[in-house]
């Protein structure tokens, strides 16, 4: 074949690479990967049948997610056909585990990485702020291949162990993976810790964005819309889209009551078929009493509903081991009581 | 006897070759490519996959109402798929050489 091969962190950039690199394949690897579960152990075809069961549901059929993540895999598979690979990824959360994921496949393959090379950044000249690639036109976007460096085998051998410790079932994996050498991968240690701040806080028992949620709420900052637009000022890197905050809602709202929703009594979530866009739009959302409490500090999140919750490889549930991040200390902990 | 060229055995395939022609002409949804074509879920899966395991499909993902996922030709499937029909062709004008002149029918007595 020789021709070159993109792949990318998601549709918008994807979109503006095909606009200037015409006689180029471009491939967005679409997962929105700091939601749900990624058990250990799994092979990469085996992993997308169980983010395809995560991310189904209503308005989205289990068949269609899995064939869409099958074609993406057929198509990485297919990777030994070109003559050049470019990574094209940002600083986040999100784009920092797809690397890792995409990497940690390019270095079982034992494919010959002389043809690999990345493209990650965290800024671009006159947009402030950067929060993705999605943000530049073609001609901006095209500025980047000056920027190519070749992955090298210390990136494909971080990136074995970054990926085992994101989908370890125990999260200190993570922690013990941030404490090796990383310079390959400038942003990875904040993007990573990032996500441990996803585990409930020793202080409130919540993670940061439903702790960001709650706050939003008691600001009066009420439209599921407008709570996904004020999240983004908390979020110096931005990683999480419209469909994860509303994931959060969800469960705030239906299954641990420390957010009532109306007119409705429960959240319902914008893929619902029942509901209208519109529909969606004037849900409004108010603090319960056990929200105010749990944002007051004066109750646990943990007290209330059923937490059924993956980060990476870790499935949280009321059970034990009930990690913790404790947020002074930045590290994580496992709750006694 | 000349050496004739070889063929893509990603489209020398009756499924595939519809398949690639209709993806020649733009990009369709699973919906109109499963009716178009009238295949099964699973069917129309297995060929898709064939294409993409080539390199052959590019994929962008639409929100209207649902999210929906529109397939078309990469660059290197349109140019595979040209370059498959001009050989197939070349077959053809081969066969055509050799084959003669279209016979009369013959009518008895």
């Amino acid at each position: 074949m020789g021709s070159c091969l993109h792949i990318t962190n998601g549709d918008d950039a994807a979109n503006t690479l095909k606009q200037f690199l015409s006689h180029d394949d471009v491939l967005p690897w679409r997962d929105p990967m700091t939601e749900g579960p990624f058990p250990a152990g799994l092979d990469l075809c085996a992993t997308s049948e169980i983010r395809a069961g995560y991310l189904a549901g209503p308005g989205i059929p289990y068949d269609q997610v899995l064939r869409d993540f099958q074609l993406r895999d057929e198509h990485l598979a297919a990777a030994e056909r070109y003559g050049e690979i470019t990574l094209w990824f940002e600083h986040d959360l999100l784009d920092q585990l797809q690397l890792l994921q995409i990497l940690d496949w390019f270095a079982s393959t034992r494919m010959t990485s002389n043809k690999l090379d990345i493209i990650c950044v965290n800024a671009f000249p006159g947009i402030v702020p950067f929060h993705g690639l999605g943000q530049l036109d073609p001609a901006q976007m095209a500025t980047l291949l000056d920027k190519r460096l070749p992955v090298t085998p210390a990136h494909l051998e971080l990136a074995q162990s970054g990926w085992a410790a994101f989908r370890s079932p125990d999260p200190r994996d993570v922690e013990a993976f941030l404490s090796c050498e990383l310079r390959p991968f400038p942003f990875m240690k904040e993007a990573l810790t990032r996500h441990m701040q996803e585990f409930p806080a020793t202080s409130d028992g919540l993670g940061r964005t439903d702790r960001q949620i709650l706050k939003l709420v008691s600001e009066g900052v009420s439209r599921p819309g407008r709570i996904f637009a004020a999240n983004i000022e908390f979020e110096t890197e931005l990683f999480i889209g419209d469909w994860g905050i509303y994931q959060h809602i969800q469960e705030l709202c239906n299954v641990r009551q420390l957010l009532n929703c109306n007119p409705y009594g429960e959240f319902r979530d914008a893929l619902d078929p029942a509901l209208s866009a519109e529909e969606f739009r004037r849900q409004e959302l108010s603090l319960t009493d056990r929200g105010r409490q749990v944002l007051a500090n004066e109750a646990d999140a943990s007290a209330f509903g059923e937490v059924d919750r993956w980060l990476g490889g870790v499935h949280l549930t009321n059970h034990k081991p009930r990690w913790r991040w404790d947020e002074s200390a930045r590290r994580v902990t496992v709750a006694e009581a | 006897m000349q050496d004739l060229p070889a063929l893509d055995p990603v489209f020398h395939q009756i499924v595939r070759t519809h398949l690639a022609s209709l993806l020649s002409a733009g990009s369709c949804s699973f919906t109109e490519l499963k009716n178009r074509l009238r295949l099964t879920d699973g069917n129309l899966d297995a060929h898709l996959r064939k294409l993409s395991a080539a390199g052959y499909l590019h994929s962008r993902m639409v929100v209207k109402g649902r999210p929906q996922t529109i397939y078309s030709f990469s660059p290197s499937g349109k140019r595979a798929f040209a370059a498959y029909v001009s050989r197939l062709r070349a077959i053809i004008d081969h066969a055509m050489k050799y084959q003669g002149p279209p016979r009369q029918a013959r009518l008895p007595g």
